[in-house]
Formats: structure tokens, sequence, C-alpha cells
């Protein structure tokens, strides 16, 4: 078995299919009339910009709007004059067949973008190959298209080019794995939208596998197995038809609203971390963003983020959203995510340490100037700000004296911003679960971070391999204390949400729902099964009370598991 | 000549990068990116892109021509609304 990164979900059966980088043995030919060649150049370039505009035509009315623009720009980079005048000059001075001189030609545009200290630049190197591709298999007589397949198969792959990817044999490919490639690469989009299985990023693991073995691929675990045995594939099999149902059974809850049977609306939301990820709430019409991760706004760089580059962020965010709530966390530096540019220093127990707010405030420069872009983004949506690990009321309360000390500044600018944005807190240290009712009385909503509240709670380092089987969200006093919080919100009247990986856990919905709970957030691909749980429940009232006198985990969990 | 400065957070990619290939032929005139040093032919999407021009950066639109003047307004609006 080998492992890579889930591109898109669902589970595939088919015999390897090795889609080799194309290789066209190109002889340099030389004596020939650079004219002539010119003209086989002009010739097969508009035949490849004909294809390539059918084969925009074609994503555009099957895949969508986005992923058929890749094929204009590969019209206009084949189209380019530049490249064109290079190419006459070199046929002309050097005498040599078309073959060659486009080949020298482009490998030194491929060189040049694959040079630049960008990664979007270095990825679209990979197009040029891809046209260069067509290009030479057209010069060749062959056709570009021909990879004729006549069995259930798994394309096996380096990586993708979008041609590839569009022209796979929908009949026949059932999913696909790859050597290199991420979550947002082009591919695992294309084959999230076209609802076909995929593992990318798999590594060197990949030469593992050899034409004509049969693969299950598992797009649910990013897993791959090669020659399964007769019980792999029946456990797989029974997996793959409980998906399908649940997919199909899913899909009607697209355009639903969120409601309960008794009428309660509830929101449910997404977590995200950047801009990308908005586009998968939107996939399944989440009702809102419950937690914008803005440190990772921070990571991966040399120096803070400015004010401009945050506020651009976060002003994309809001407009995508359309005026659906969306709750920027601050940010959550520290514990395990380290900024080398801070120049903190190590820590004992990082966990217990110089953290989020705690940062925030002491360095407040930083606070303000995310304050400020936070502020300025305001009037492009329905922007809440929330801020990550208060202890006491009395950090609640600097906080929002920065806060109001940055309005002050922005006003005396001139600046705009939305007057009446929702301030809330994370309720993620025990000691603020505890206090929520008289917090509750200071801010605007609660969202209960669960991960930190369970490891806080019972004091267990998740990361630990001896001891994370006592870190368990069905632990009484964690249950106990989310009705408290819960609770405490309701009585005040305001929202008290939920993120972490709690909130979207099936069987904890309906008790989350019967303490009271009025928004969910959590990662987008569980957003309409939680939809279909919380609209298909009617309050009782009598799971909250069975389960709060539940003695020990098991208890808690047995109970959640059977309802 | 006029200047711009790049606005847009992921600098000049391929969408910005063909419409101003595309703007450029409304014009007669040579037009041209600079940055620095190096000069792109800005009917060119290959030589803009391997420019990889960045948010912030400092570009000067050049043409010369019969409709110079025109080009150089019409590509720094372009640049202004979009990057």
């Amino acid at each position: 078995m080998i492992t890579g990164i889930k591109a898109s979900s669902g589970v595939a059966f088919g015999k390897a299919f090795l889609l080799e980088e194309t290789k066209i043995n190109i002889i340099r030919k030389t004596e020939l009339s650079g004219a002539e060649e010119f003209t086989r150049f002009i010739k097969v370039k508009e035949k490849s910009i004909n294809e390539l505009e059918e084969l925009r035509i074609k994503t555009l009315e099957e895949v969508g709007k986005d992923e058929s623009e890749v094929f204009s720009a590969h019209i206009l980079l084949l189209d380019d004059p530049v490249m064109e005048k290079e190419i006459k000059e070199y046929l002309e001075k050097e005498k040599v067949s078309i073959e060659y001189g486009f080949d020298i030609i482009i490998i030194k545009y491929i060189d040049m973008f694959k040079s630049l200290d960008n990664e979007y630049m270095r990825e679209r190197a990979l197009d040029l190959k891809d046209i260069s591709n067509r290009v030479q298999n057209n010069l060749s007589g062959k056709n570009f298209e021909e990879n004729k397949l006549n069995e259930d198969t798994i394309i096996v792959t380096h990586d993708l080019t979008p041609s590839e990817t569009v022209n796979l044999d929908r009949k026949f490919t059932k999913g696909f794995i790859t050597e290199i490639g991420g979550e947002t690469s082009h591919s695992a989009i294309i084959a999230r939208t076209l609802n076909i299985p995929a593992v990318v990023g798999v590594g060197k693991d990949i030469k593992v596998i050899k034409n004509g073995d049969f693969l299950i691929l598992d797009g649910v675990n990013g897993k791959i197995i090669i020659n399964p045995s007769k019980e792999e594939v029946s456990k797989y099999k029974v997996l793959s038809d409980e998906l399908k149902k649940e997919v199909e059974g899913l899909k009607k809850y697209l355009n639903e609203q969120s409601i309960t049977k008794d009428g309660k609306i509830i929101e449910i939301a997404g977590n995200i971390a950047n801009v990308e990820d908005v586009k998968s709430i939107l996939e399944v019409n989440g009702d809102g963003v419950g937690l914008f991760r803005s440190e990772f706004l921070y990571m991966g760089r040399n120096s803070l983020p400015t004010e401009e580059e945050q506020f651009e962020v976060y002003k994309e965010v809001l407009e995508n959203m359309k005026n659906k709530p969306v709750i920027i966390r601050t940010m959550d530096i520290g514990g395990d995510k380290k900024l080398d540019y801070l120049n903190l220093e190590e820590e004992m127990n990082p966990f217990l340490g110089y953290r989020a707010i705690r940062i925030c405030l002491e360095e407040d420069e930083i606070f303000r100037t995310q304050l400020r872009g936070l502020l300025r983004a305001s009037i492009y949506g329905n922007l809440k700000i929330m801020f990550p690990m208060i202890s006491s009321l009395e950090e609640l309360r600097d906080a929002k004296m920065i806060l109001e000390e940055v309005k002050v500044e922005l006003r005396e600018k001139n600046i705009i911003f939305k007057e009446n944005i929702k301030v809330g807190i994370m309720i993620e240290i025990p000691a603020a679960a505890i206090m929520s009712d008289v917090l509750a009385l200071e801010v605007d909503f609660f969202s209960i971070g669960t991960n930190d509240l369970i490891q806080y709670t019972v004091a267990v380092d998740r990361m630990n391999p001896k001891v994370s089987k006592l870190y368990t969200p069905y632990h009484p006093a964690f249950i106990r204390l989310v009705n408290q919080v819960i609770e405490a919100g309701n009585k005040n009247n305001i929202m008290v949400g939920m993120c972490g990986n709690v909130a979207g856990t099936p069987e904890f919905i309906p008790l989350l729902l019967e303490m009271g709970l009025d928004e969910f957030s959590m990662s987008s691909n569980m957003i309409l099964k939680a939809r279909s749980i919380i609209n298909d429940y009617k309050y009782t009232g009598n799971l909250l009370k069975e389960v709060l006198l539940c003695k020990t985990a098991k208890e808690v969990e047995e109970k959640l598991k059977l309802y | 000549m006029k200047k711009v400065i790049i606005k847009s957070k992921t600098g000049i990619h391929a969408r910005p990068a063909s419409l101003i290939v595309k703007k450029c032929s409304d014009f007669e005139s040579q037009i041209y990116l600079i940055r620095g040093e190096v000069k792109a032919d800005a009917r060119s999407i290959m030589n803009i892109m391997a420019m990889a021009i960045m948010y912030d950066e400092e570009i000067i639109i050049q043409a010369e021509g019969p409709d110079a003047k025109l080009a150089e307004e019409a590509i720094f609006l372009l640049l202004e609304s979009e990057g």
C-alpha cells in the first residue's frame, strides 16, 4: 500500500495505466529550407489552435469557466508573435527542421519560467510543456488525443497536464494518481469537479506501480492498494457503494436552508485558511465562514504581512462570501505554529506559553496592523472579529480597548469601516468556559474551539502518542463544559458557535442541537452531511439528559453512536 | 512613457497578461513594459509572464509609433483597474 494527498474523494477500482511523459525523438536534420519549415510550423500552429479552441469549449461546457481559461492562455502562448519571430529567424539561420527548432526555442522559455522565483509562474512551465507536446505530436502526424482505453483504468503519471486531464477517457478513467502536485493543483481541482477519485503527490513510491496492476484507489484516505486480496476488494466495494449512495443522497441538501424540524435556523459554516478555501464552501452552499485561521497569512514567509496585504485577503474573502457571515480569528501564532522571524524564545510548554492573544497584547503593533486591515475590509461584507486564547475578562477588555483605539485612529484619518462589527471570543481554555456567563456579558458571540478545549481540560498533549488515547471528545467533563458554555450564551442571547473537529462529527450534532448551539463550523466536505442531520432533527431534550448522566467516556460514546 | 504600480496581490499572472496582449492589438505602435533593466514586448504573453511582475512593483509603459500616447494611456488604465 502506498499513500499520498487526498485530492478528490471516492473509491475507484481499475487497471493501472502508466501515462509516460510524451517522449518524441527529435532528430536534428540540417540543410533544410527555413521558409518551408516555417510554413510547416504555421500550419501546425493553426491546427493546434483549433484543437485548443475545441478543448476550451468542451471544458467550458463540461467543467467550468475558470478551468476553460487555461486553454485560452494556451492559445495566446502558442500564438505569441515574439516566439514566432524567434522561430522564424532560428530556422533561417540554422536550416534545421522545425521539430528541432521549435524544441530549442520552447525549452528556452520552459527553463525561463522554471527559474522564476514565483510558484505560480513555475507551474506555468507545465503549460508550455503541454503546448510543446501538442505541437510535436501534430508535426509527427500523431493524434494528440489518442490513449484508447477499453476497461476500467486508473491513470498513473508524474503530473497531468491540463490537456491530459480534460482529455481523460470519461468512460473508462476511474481515477488518477500523480507523483507530484497538491490539493490545489490544477489536476486536483478538475478531479473534484468531475467527481473522479484522485490521490496526488505520492512521491517516488509511485514507481512501485506497474502497468496492468490491479489498483484500489481510496480517495477518502489517500491510499492506493496494489493488487489487493479478494477480502480487500469486497471490503472496498461495500465502502464504495455506501459512499456513492451517500453522495447522491446529500445532493438534495445543496440548495436547502439549514433548519431543524422545529424551525430553528442553524448556521453551517466552513473553516478556512486562505482565499482559495472559500471556493469549497461555496461549492456546497455553506452558510458562512465560521473560522478563518488568519495565522496562515503569517506563515511560510520571512516577515510580517503588511496591513495592505492583509486587507486585500480579508476583502477578497468577504466579497466572495457575498454578505454571508465571516468570522476572522486574529492570529493564533505560538503553540505548534512557529514563526522564525518573530524570534520567539523556545519554550518548555509552548501550548501553555506565549501564544495568540498573549503575543498580540504584548506586541500590540502586530495586533493593531491586523485590526486596521480587518476594519478597512469590513465594508466589503459581513465581518465578525474573534479573539483566540482568551483566559480572562481582563484580556478580553484589553483586546477590545485596542480595537477601539484603532477605530479612533481610522476615524481621525477619515478611513471608513463598518461601525457595528460583531466581536467574539474563542472558548478554548477551561477558565474561559467556566467563566462563560461573565464573559457573555461583554461579547457578541462565542465559538467553542474543541481541539484545544479538550486537550486543556484533560491535560493531554494530543501529539504525544504515549498519552494521546486519553484525548477524547467523549469525556463527560468536556461534554459538561460545552453544555455550560452554550447555556451561558443562550441566557445572554448571544450566538454560540463551535469550530474544531467536534462540530463536524456527525454523532455529536444532535447533542449540540439539544444544548442549543447556533452555529457549526467545519471542514467544507462535511457541510452537506451536517445539513442532512440538522434538517432531519427534531428537539426532544432526552439525549442531552441521558448524556449528562453518563459517568465515563465510553458511556457517552455509546449513547451518541446509538442515537 | 507612463509609470504604474501593480496593485494586484497576485501580480501580473496569465489573465492580466493576456488582457494586455489583447489590448495591444488595438494599436499600431510598438509597446513595451519595462522594469529596471528588463524590457518586454507587450504583445508577447511569454515575455510578459517571464518578467514575473509582482505586487507593488513599479512598471514603465513605453510605446513608439503613431498612436503611442493612446496606447500608453490604454495599457495604463488596464493595469490600474486590473492590477
